[in-house]
This record gives C-alpha cells, structure tokens and sequence, in this order.
C-alpha cells in the first residue's frame, strides 16, 4: 500500500459478518456452499470464508476492489430473472460530494480513487426491465454516513423488482463498531431481528427492522440512526426483498393447535368434565358454557370434545371416522330467540322437513345419529347455541326447547334394541353465554338439579365447565415448557415466556382469543389455518 | 410477473397454514438467493 494516512482498524466488521452469514444460511434460504476457507477464529465464532457464486465472502485481503467487482460482474452473469441479491458490508465507509463509499482493503485515506462507489454497483442491476437480472437487490450497510446513499430521486414502477437499503447510520452519523468481542451494535440487533423473525416471508418494512436498530441504538446511548428505502437514482419496481425461512423453522399448525387445547390451562374444565360426565351411555349431553368470546366457548367446547373422544382413555365416547356433525346455532335478538325455528332453516337444505313440528325434526335427527348405528359407524351429532344478549325468557325457551327435544328423542331412543342403543351416535347439545357480564351458567345448580330431575338424569350427562379464564403468567411459562417438547422447530425452541408479555408488568391477564392471537403473531403462522384447525369439529382427524 | 401467476408466494403458500402478508401474496418467489459479504477490519 503506497504511504498515506492509514484506515482505523476496526473491532467486530470479519466477526459481524461471520455471524450475520451463518445465520441466513442456517435459518433462511440461503445456499451453504461446500467450499469455503477457514479463517482464525474470532471470540469462538467460526469464520468461514465460502466462495461459491451463490454466497461469497470477501474478508480483509480478499475485499479488495478488484475482487469485489470480479464477484459482482461474476454474479451479473449468473444471476436470473427470478433471483434475489444481497449484499452485506461492514467496514470503513465514506461519504463524499453525495456519493457513498465502500473502503476496500488495501487502501489509505488518499487513495479516494480505489474506494468502491456503491454507485457503481448498484448500476451493474440498474436495469431490471431490460435485461432481467436480479428481482431483488438489498443493500445492508453496517458503516459511516450510509444515509447518505438514501438521498436521491426514487423511480418506481409496476413491475414486481426491487431496489432497497438498510443502513447502520444516517448521512452525518458515524456507526459505532463496538468494543472487541462485543460485536458491532447494528450487526447485534440486525441478528436479534433476523433470530426472532418466525414469518414463513418477511422483507425489512415488516420487520420494522429500521426503527428496532435506532431505537436500540438510542436506548445504547448510540448517536446513529437506520434507515430503509429503496435506493434512490436507480429504476425501481412494487417489489422488495424478501427474506424466506428455511422450511425446518416453520412451525406446523396442526401441532400449535394442539398445544393450544392440549397445554392451555383447560385442566380444570377437564376435571370438571370428568365429575360431570357420567356415563358414554347416556344419549344426550347438555353442555352449558358462558361469559366470553364466542371463540372462546368453540375452543372450550373443543377440549371437551378431545376428552370425550380420546379413545386412550377407556369409557370415552368412540368416534367414527366419519367424525361429528357440527350445527353452529346463533340467536340474535331480533327473532332469533325462535330456537326450533333456527334449527329447523339449519337443518332443512340437509332434511327436507316438511310440514316441520319439532316431533318431526326430532325424529330427523335421531335419524341421522341412528343411521350411523344401523352401519355399526357411530356418528354424533353436536347442535351449539349461542347467543350474546340474554332474558329470563330466553332462558326458559330454552329450557322448554330441551323439555320438548328430550320428550321426543328419549321414546325413539327406548324403542332401540340394546346393541342399538349402545352403537347409536350421541347428541351433544351446546347453550352457549356470550355475554361477558355472565357470571354464572344459565343453568344454576338448582335448575340442573331440576332439570335432572324432571327428565331423568339416566338420560343426559349435564356438564357445565367453569368460566373460561383469563391466561396468566403462569400458564404461559406452562404453555411455552409443554410446546417446545411437542414442536421441534427452532421457531418454538427459540420462543421465550417474555415474548408474549411485559415481564415488567404487575399483573398479566389476557382474554384466551387475544393470548391466541400473540401466538399467531409470534409464530407467524396464518390466523385462518389455527382457527380452521381449532374449531373444526367434523373431521376425526382433528382429534387424534 | 403478473398477481395471481402461480410463482407468487401467495399461490405457493395457499393452503399450508403460513401466515403472509396481504402485500406479499403477489409478489414473485425467489428461484434463487446470492449472497455477498464484504468485511474489512483491517486494512494493513
């Protein structure tokens, strides 16, 4: 190097990026190619300097511009119309006249005419709709003055590609490099980001990864600020690049939603099940749920419905593989309080009731449940209520609702020979109080007792489960233990109980359909595939 | 590449129970990542 003002050595630049490169290869789409060379290890951490076209790290003497430009000219050719570029740099950087510099290796402070203009290099994918190289190109700074990279004119149009930049620090700010050992603060935050990331697909934007590194930056003490945008003076498109987890991190839906029924502090509505529960003979079960969310009272009746059918588990209830029929009944206040009426329009596409009495829709359901019983196939029939506005006299049409059903269905049911009686479908029948100021079920003791009573208890199992309560701290140290035992993925053994709430907070109560929606959110999975899986009542496969 | 192609992350996801972002169903999958690190700590 020709005599000049030397480049500051810096701390953590080789062990940030090491650390960055073995994270996106090991947790997202990135290609580990078999050939690298092993540099001296730094702080235990492993420095691999891999060089394939696909992923390439140029450290100390390698990053000279010559090289940066051969992989950068290498990767023009190589690239497709479909492929995604990113390019990761931390070192010295120097901002000057409104351009922004990359120091290469190699060079002094006067040698200004070998630093790397990013300019340069952004012009080598500067012309997506032409040549088609290149879909997306993301930048990621960890240097001096990158902002000013961010000032320009931003072009943009409708084709799908994209030109972006993260930055470690804005066009005045110089980027902290960090005490030895301790890693760089951008590079430390960028792999807290990348590590909690759960999304299947995520850019920069959605990992609001900008704001988290300069609030981490102010909260350090750190005069520096992140910014993200699309590189300015440049053609650019709607796209942006997007990071994809490695398909091992995703978490599986069917797992997490048993997790959710399985771990989620239902014990003590499944202590009470099982006092209630007396008998899988019995041909009808009144289930009595109130005060919550309506979804609250499905996954509710879910768990229950996963101990009456857990086959290893002897005197349960067996399902048939051709599972439950599930009716979902609401009674809204105009009219809705009508209840054979209601079940009547639910049943008629299927039944065809005509000249509809509730004797004749009776005798249709028993039908139903009997049919399974003549095939030796159990098939059981769940009708669930649910109202969010309550009365004294919807309670008792209610009552009289079930009078009248039982009076009906227990004669058919008698009239079974003993092998029928044992084979034939159970009715479930489910009276759901949505409101949130119930505080006790429709059905007080005393009108169970009664109820009992007036239609003989060797008739119907009565089970009224306890309010559905708010998850506490508690249950969810209890909930994370129990699911990372079940789920292997790193999404999950990387999940901590403080993910889901302020440690610092004096009291931790969430709804259960609200916690639920933070473990959607956390592990990023799709709200509607969990709640199909949980409040699917039909298929067997969901109890298993 | 046009919404709806099936290259798009929404088609490619549809049905698997991942959560993506309304924004990102559209946009294309990636056939390919290329990454490149440039680290220079010392400039001896």
């Amino acid at each position: 190097m020709p005599n000049g003002i030397p480049w500051a050595t810096l701390n953590n630049a080789v062990y940030d990026a090491a650390r960055v490169t073995e994270l996106l290869l090991e947790r997202y789409r990135f290609h580990r190619p078999d050939d690298w060379d092993n540099l001296a290890a730094i702080n235990g951490q492993e420095i691999r300097q891999y060089n394939s076209i696909r992923t390439r790290c140029l450290y100390n003497e390698q990053a000279t511009r010559a090289n940066i430009f051969t992989h950068i000219n290498a990767v023009k050719n190589s690239i497709g119309e479909q492929d995604a570029l990113l390019i990761y740099f931390s070192g010295h950087g120097v901002s000057r006249n409104g351009l922004t510099y990359l120091v290469p290796y190699g060079v002094n402070q006067e040698q200004d005419f070998d630093w790397v203009n990013w300019g340069e290099v952004i012009a080598r994918f500067g012309d997506y709709e032409t040549d088609k190289k290149c879909a997306d190109l993301l930048l990621v700074l960890d240097c001096c003055f990158a902002g000013t990279i961010t000032r320009g004119q931003v072009f943009s149009n409708r084709d799908y590609y994209s030109r972006y930049v993260l930055t470690a620090s804005g066009s005045q700010d110089e980027a902290s490099d960090g005490p030895p050992g301790a890693g760089g603060p951008f590079a430390n935050k960028f792999l807290d980001i990348l590590t909690a990331n759960t999304r299947p697909f995520a850019s920069m934007g959605q990992l609001n990864a900008a704001n988290a590194l300069s609030v981490y930056f102010a909260m350090n003490g750190l005069d520096q600020q992140a910014h993200y945008g699309l590189l300015p003076n440049v053609k650019n498109g709607q796209g942006e690049f997007v990071l994809e987890l490695a398909e091992q991190n995703a978490p599986p839906v069917a797992l997490l939603g048993k997790s959710i029924l399985d771990y989620l502090d239902f014990e003590l509505q499944r202590g009470i099940l099982s006092t209630h529960f007396k008998s899988r003979y019995r041909p009808i079960n009144l289930i009595s749920t109130f005060g919550s969310p309506f979804d609250a009272h499905k996954l509710l009746g879910k768990v229950l419905f996963r101990w009456l059918f857990d086959e290893k588990i002897s005197g349960r209830i067996p399902l048939s593989d051709a599972g439950l029929r599930y009716l979902e009944i609401h009674l809204t206040k105009l009219g809705g309080d009508d209840i054979w009426g209601n079940l009547v329009r639910m049943l008629a596409p299927r039944a065809a009731i005509r000249d509809f009495t509730p004797e004749n829709c009776v005798e249709w359901i028993f039908d139903q449940v009997r049919e399974g019983a003549l095939s030796d196939q159990s098939r059981h029939l769940v009708i669930h209520f649910h109202f969010e506005v309550g009365s004294t006299e919807l309670f008792q049409k209610l009552e009289q609702f079930y009078l009248d059903f039982q009076t009906h269905y227990i004669p058919l049911f008698q009239g079974l020979s003993q092998e029928e009686k044992m084979k034939i479908g159970r009715v479930f029948i489910l009276f759901s109080d949505e409101r949130p100021e119930a505080d006790f079920t429709p059905f007080s003791p005393d009108q169970q007792e009664a109820l009992l009573q007036k239609f003989g208890p060797a008739n119907l199992n009565f089970i009224a489960p306890d309010k559905i309560g708010k998850i506490n701290q508690n249950h969810i140290y209890a909930w994370v233990d129990n699911t990372k035992v079940l789920i292997q993925t790193n999404a999950i053994q990387q999940m901590e109980p403080t993910d889901f709430f302020d440690p610092f907070a004096d009291d931790v109560a969430f709804e259960i359909d609200d916690f639920i929606d933070k473990i959607i959110d956390h592990c990023g999975i799709s709200a509607e595939a969990l709640m199909g899986f949980l409040f699917d009542f039909q298929n067997k496969a969901v109890y298993d | 590449m046009p919404p709806g192609d099936n290259k798009t992350i929404g088609a490619l996801t549809r049905g698997q129970g991942l959560d993506v972002p309304d924004g990102l169903k559209d946009h294309p999958v990636v056939e390919n990542y290329y990454l490149l690190v440039i680290a220079v700590d010392r400039y001896d």
